[in-house]
C-alpha cells in the first residue's frame, strides 16, 4: 500500500483519470462484451473447424505479415529521407506518403486499379511484358493492404529518426564508420523500439483492411478472402460465424499486441533510465 | 384515495397520448374516405439491382407528393435483411429475391403481406464489342477469360451458381464480389471479362453488352417490396409500396426488369 | 610548421555567427583551445574532425589535405584518423565497454575478434579490465572518462581531440581525472587539441593556448606568454588578474578613465599602454594608508568571494580591481560589501606592455 504512495499515479488529475476510464468503458469495452455476450460459444469448434475460416485466417495472417514486410522494407527508407534529407519538395512526398491515411480505404481500391489494374497504368506494361496479372490475386491483396499500412509505419519511424541525438552518430563517424554502419550500429539499435512499434502499428492496421482489399483483390475463398471479407460475408448469411470470426480476429490482435507493446515500453524504460 | 385516482387518471391520459403519438406520420384529419396530405423523410432499402429504378421513382413520388423526401439505401439484399433484423430505422424493404423477403415475413417484420412489382433473370455482362467472343455459359471457361461472380451470400450469387449448375457449366471465376453492382463494376473497369449479373443491371449500366442465358437454364426471380411494421411513417410507406405497385411498367420499360 | 602536424585555417559561417581563426599543433604539442561560450571553439572542432566542411581556408593533418574548399577537397569525417573525447563522453548506451573501445577498429575492418583483443590491451592500460562487460550507464564519471580516452586512442589518431572533457564531473573527480588525464596524454605522440572553459586546466596542461573570442583568435602563446601579458578582459577573467587600459606618458599611466596609476616606465613606453597588476599586489585599508605605494586611493567592496585559502575581493570605482586577502584579515578588518576601504599598491608592482 505505502508502496504506490506518491508515484504517478498521485499525479493524475481525478478529471483526467475519470474521463479515461469512461472512454475505455465506451469505446473499447463495450464492443467487445457486445460480441462477447452475443458469442455462439457452443458453435465455436464447428466454425474454427470449417475449412473457409481457416483459410481466411490463414490468409489475413500471410497477408498481413507480407504487408508489414513490405512496409519494413518500403517505408524505411522513405522515412529516413523525410527525416534526415533536405530536399525541394520534401513536404508534397510527405504529403503522397500519408495520403492512404486519409483516403477511404475503397477510393485507394479503386486508385491501385487504375495504376495497377488490367487496363492501369502500369498494370498494362505489366501484362504486356511479363504476362502479370495483379488485380484478384493474392499479391493484390497484399498490395492493397500495404497501400494502407505503410504510411502508419513512415509516421512513426520519421518521428523516430528525428527525436534521435545525432551526437552519436558523429561519434561513430569520427571513429571511423562509414555510413551505413552508423546507421546499423547506431541509430538503428537508438530507434529498435520505435521500429517495433511502427510495426505493430502497421500489421493491425493491414489486418483489419477490408475496403481496398474487397475492391483491388475481389473476394475469393483461399486466395484472397481475408478474414474481415469473410466476417463481413458471414454477417450477410449466418450471423454466428460472423461473431465467432470476429473474436478470433480480436484476439489474435490483442495477443500479438499487447505481447509486442509490453517489449516496447520495456526497452523505451531502459533506454530512458541509461 | 384521491391521490391514488389523481394518479390513476394522470397515468391513462398520458398512456393514450403516447398511443395515439405512434401514428404522428399520418395527418391530423381522422376521417378515412379523404386522402391524407402526405408529408415527412422516407428511408427506403432496396436491393442494388434497384438503384436506378427506384431512384427515378423516387424522384416521381416527391414530385407527386410535395413535402416528402425518399431516402435510399442500396446493397445487397442479405445485407439489408440483416440490418433489418438488427432493428434498423427503416420504413420500405425491396429484396432481389424471395428468399430474404421470407426471413422478413418469418420474423413478422412486415406490416402488411409484400407486393411482388418486377421480375428479373440473370444475363452475362461483357464488355462493349464482345472482344472475348463469349457467346453461351460454356464460353466463360475458356482459357484466359476472367469471369467474376457474385458471392453465394447474396441473391444474385446464388441464382449464378444454379444458372451454371443447370447449364453443367464447370466455373471457377476470379473473385465472388459482395454485392452486384461490384461485380459489374469490375466489368465496366475491364478489370474482368465478364460477369453473370441481372438483365436490369446490364440494362441501365450502359458500358456493357448483355449476353442472354437461355430461358431453359435460366433462373427468374421475382422482386417484392414490403412497407415494414416498426416504420414511424406507416401512411407514407404504404403510399411508396403502392405507388411502386403501380409503376411497376416504368420498371420494365426504363429499366430492363421483366413484366411480372 | 612540420608535416606531421595540425595546420588550420578555417572560415566558417553559421547563421549570423562568423569564424576566421588559425591554428597549428605539432606533433608532441598538446595546444589548448579556451574561450567563452559561443566563441565558435565548437565550430572549429567540427570543422578540423570533418563534421562540417569550412567555407573558405584549408585544413592539413600530417600532410594530408582534410579540407580545401577551394581545390574541392573534403575528406569526411570517417576518414580523418582523429581521435575524439567529446563533452558528455558520448560513449554508446548500448554496447558494452570493450565493445565500445573496439568500435572504432571493427569500423575500419578490423575483425571483430582481434579488435577486442586490442581493446582490453587499452583497458588493460586505463586499469579498466574489471569493467570490460559494464554498460556506460553503470560507469562513475571519471570511469566514463578513461573509456572515452581508451575508445579515442584504440585507433591510434594522427590528432586527438577532446571537447571540453571535465564538464559534467563534480569537484573531486575532476582534480583527479586532470591528473590522470595528464598522465595518459603525456603518453600520446600525436599532436593533441584539448577545449576548454577552465583556466586550471589551461594552465596545467597546455604546452600552447590559443584564446578564441567571437569567432576570433585574440591571443595565442604558452601559458606563461597569456599569463604574464593577457591582452583581453576575458583572459583576464580567466587568469585572475587585473587588466588595465590607459595611455602611458612617462611614469603615469592614464586610464581610459581619467583617473591615474603610478608605474614605473623603464623602456619609456608613450602611448596606448596596458598594466597588469595581480591581485595579491593590492592591500586593502581600512583608513588612509601611509607607506611608500605610490597607488592609493579611496573605493568601496563591491563583493567577496571566500575560495577558501583566500578571499577575492572586488572593489568598485574608480577603478575596478580583484583584491586576494587571508580570511583571517577580513575578518580581522571587518570586511563587508559596501564598506568604504581605501586600497594600494606599489607602482614597482604594475606590469606595463605597449598595445
Amino acid at each position: 500500500m505505502s508502496r504506490r504512495r506518491g508515484g504517478a499515479g498521485e499525479r493524475t488529475p481525478a478529471a483526467v483519470a475519470v474521463v479515461a476510464l469512461v472512454a475505455l468503458t465506451i469505446f473499447f469495452v463495450l464492443p467487445l462484451a457486445g460480441l462477447l455476450w452475443r458469442a455462439p460459444w457452443s458453435k465455436f469448434g464447428s466454425v474454427l473447424g470449417d475449412e473457409q475460416s481457416r483459410q481466411a485466417l490463414r490468409l489475413s495472417l500471410v497477408c498481413s505479415l507480407s504487408a508489414t514486410g513490405l512496409s519494413l522494407l518500403f517505408g524505411f527508407p522513405i522515412a529516413w529521407l523525410l527525416a534526415r534529407t533536405d530536399f525541394r519538395g520534401r513536404s508534397v512526398v510527405r504529403a503522397l506518403a500519408v495520403l492512404p491515411l486519409v483516403l477511404p480505404p475503397v477510393v485507394g481500391g479503386v486508385a491501385l486499379f487504375y495504376a495497377f489494374g488490367r487496363r492501369g497504368l502500369i498494370g498494362q506494361w505489366l501484362e504486356q511484358a511479363f504476362g502479370w496479372e495483379l488485380p484478384f490475386t493474392v499479391w493484390a491483396a497484399i498490395l492493397a493492404e500495404t497501400f494502407v499500412a505503410m504510411p502508419f509505419f513512415v509516421i512513426t519511424v520519421e518521428g523516430a529518426l528525428r527525436g534521435v541525438d545525432t551526437r552519436f552518430e558523429d561519434a561513430a563517424a569520427s571513429l571511423g564508420a562509414g555510413r551505413f554502419t552508423v546507421m546499423r550500429r547506431i541509430t538503428l539499435p537508438a530507434i529498435g523500439p520505435s521500429i517495433l512499434a511502427g510495426l505493430a502499428l502497421t500489421w493491425a492496421r493491414a489486418l483489419g483492411e477490408f475496403g481496398a482489399t474487397i475492391t483491388f483483390a475481389g473476394n475469393f475463398q483461399g486466395r484472397t478472402q481475408t478474414l474481415p471479407l469473410a466476417i463481413y460475408l458471414a454477417f450477410e448469411s449466418n450471423q454466428p460465424a460472423g461473431i465467432v470470426l470476429s473474436l478470433v480476429l480480436v484476439a489474435v490482435s490483442v495477443v500479438v499486441l499487447a505481447v509486442v507493446g509490453s517489449r516496447v515500453f520495456a526497452m523505451r524504460d531502459r533506454v530512458v533510465t541509461t | 384515495m384521491r391521490r391514488t385516482i389523481v394518479i390513476a387518471v394522470a397515468l391513462a391520459v398520458s398512456v393514450s397520448a403516447c398511443g395515439s403519438s405512434k401514428s404522428k406520420g399520418s395527418s391530423s384529419s381522422p376521417s378515412s374516405t379523404s386522402t391524407p396530405a402526405l408529408s415527412g423523410t422516407l428511408t427506403v432499402l432496396a436491393a442494388a439491382s434497384l438503384t436506378n429504378g427506384f431512384t427515378a421513382l423516387g424522384k416521381e413520388f416527391e414530385t407527386a407528393n410535395p413535402g416528402t423526401k425518399v431516402n435510399f439505401s442500396f446493397g445487397s439484399s442479405s445485407d439489408l435483411e440483416t440490418q433489418i433484423e438488427q432493428g434498423a430505422p427503416a420504413d420500405v424493404f425491396a429484396s432481389a429475391d424471395e428468399a430474404n423477403m421470407d426471413k422478413i415475413v418469418a420474423a413478422h417484420d412486415n406490416a402488411t403481406a409484400p407486393h411482388d412489382i418486377a421480375k428479373n433473370r440473370l444475363a452475362i455482362a461483357v464488355e462493349p464489342g464482345n472482344p472475348k467472343h463469349i457467346a453461351t455459359l460454356a464460353d466463360l471457361t475458356k482459357p484466359g477469360v476472367v469471369v467474376v461472380l457474385c458471392d453465394p451470400s447474396v441473391p444474385c450469387g446464388k441464382f449464378a451458381d444454379q444458372v451454371l449448375a443447370n447449364a453443367g457449366v464447370n466455373l471457377t471465376p476470379k473473385s465472388r464480389e459482395i454485392n452486384v453492382k461490384a461485380t459489374l463494376t469490375k466489368v465496366e473497369l475491364g478489370e474482368a471479362d465478364a460477369a453473370i449479373v441481372y438483365v436490369s443491371d446490364v440494362k441501365t449500366s450502359g458500358k456493357v453488352l448483355g449476353v442472354t442465358i437461355p430461358d431453359a437454364v435460366n433462373v427468374v426471380t421475382t422482386l417484392p417490396v414490403v412497407a415494414l411494421k416498426d416504420s414511424k411513417h406507416a401512411a407514407l410507406a404504404a403510399a411508396w409500396v403502392s405507388f411502386v405497385v403501380a409503376h411497376q411498367n416504368e420498371l420494365v420499360s426504363d429499366f430492363g426488369f421483366l413484366p411480372l | 610548421m612540420t608535416g606531421a602536424g595540425l595546420d588550420v585555417r578555417a572560415q566558417v559561417r553559421v547563421g549570423t555567427f562568423d569564424l576566421d581563426a588559425a591554428i597549428a599543433v605539432e606533433p608532441g604539442e598538446l595546444l589548448v583551445l579556451v574561450g567563452p561560450n559561443g566563441a565558435g571553439k565548437s565550430t572549429l572542432l567540427r570543422a578540423v574532425m570533418g563534421l562540417r566542411a569550412v567555407d573558405g581556408g584549408r585544413i592539413t593533418l600530417a600532410g594530408e589535405t582534410l579540407d580545401d574548399p577551394e581545390a574541392d577537397v573534403f575528406v569526411p569525417a570517417r576518414r580523418r584518423a582523429i581521435g575524439a573525447v567529446f563533452q558528455d563522453r558520448l560513449l554508446f548506451e548500448h554496447l558494452d565497454v570493450v565493445e565500445n573501445v573496439a568500435f572504432g577498429l571493427r569500423s575500419r575492418g578490423t575483425p571483430r575478434r582481434a579488435a577486442r583483443e586490442i581493446a582490453m590491451q587499452w583497458l588493460e592500460r586505463f586499469g579498466l579490465t574489471a569493467l570490460a562487460r559494464s554498460r556506460p550507464a553503470q560507469l562513475s564519471g571519471g570511469e566514463s572518462q578513461r573509456v572515452a580516452l581508451a575508445r579515442a586512442l584504440a585507433v591510434e589518431p594522427r590528432l586527438l581531440v577532446l571537447d571540453e572533457p571535465f564538464v559534467g564531473l563534480d569537484a573531486t573527480t575532476r582534480v583527479d581525472v586532470r591528473r590522470e588525464l595528464r598522465h595518459h596524454l603525456a603518453g600520446v605522440a600525436a599532436p593533441r587539441v584539448l577545449v576548454t572553459h577552465d583556466p586550471i586546466e589551461a594552465l596545467g596542461l597546455a604546452d600552447r593556448i590559443v584564446v578564441l573570442e567571437s569567432g576570433r583568435v585574440t591571443q595565442t602563446g604558452t601559458p606563461a606568454e597569456v599569463a604574464a601579458r593577457p591582452r583581453s578582459a576575458y583572459v583576464a577573467d580567466l587568469l585572475g588578474v587585473n587588466l588595465l587600459h590607459g595611455t602611458l606618458r612617462a611614469a603615469t599611466l592614464e586610464l581610459d578613465g581619467g583617473h591615474p596609476v603610478a608605474v614605473v616606465n623603464d623602456d619609456a613606453i608613450t602611448g596606448p599602454a596596458t598594466a597588469i597588476i595581480t591581485p595579491r599586489a593590492v592591500t586593502v585599508h581600512t583608513v588612509r594608508p601611509q607607506g611608500s605605494a605610490r597607488n592609493a586611493w579611496a573605493t568601496t567592496i563591491a563583493d567577496l568571494d571566500d575560495q577558501g585559502e583566500r578571499v577575492r575581493v572586488r572593489v568598485g570605482a574608480p577603478v575596478p580591481l580583484s583584491i586576494d586577502i587571508t580570511p583571517s584579515a577580513r575578518a580581522e578588518l571587518g570586511l563587508v560589501p559596501g564598506a568604504p576601504v581605501w586600497i594600494s599598491f606599489k607602482a614597482t608592482d604594475v606590469a606595463i606592455a605597449a598595445e
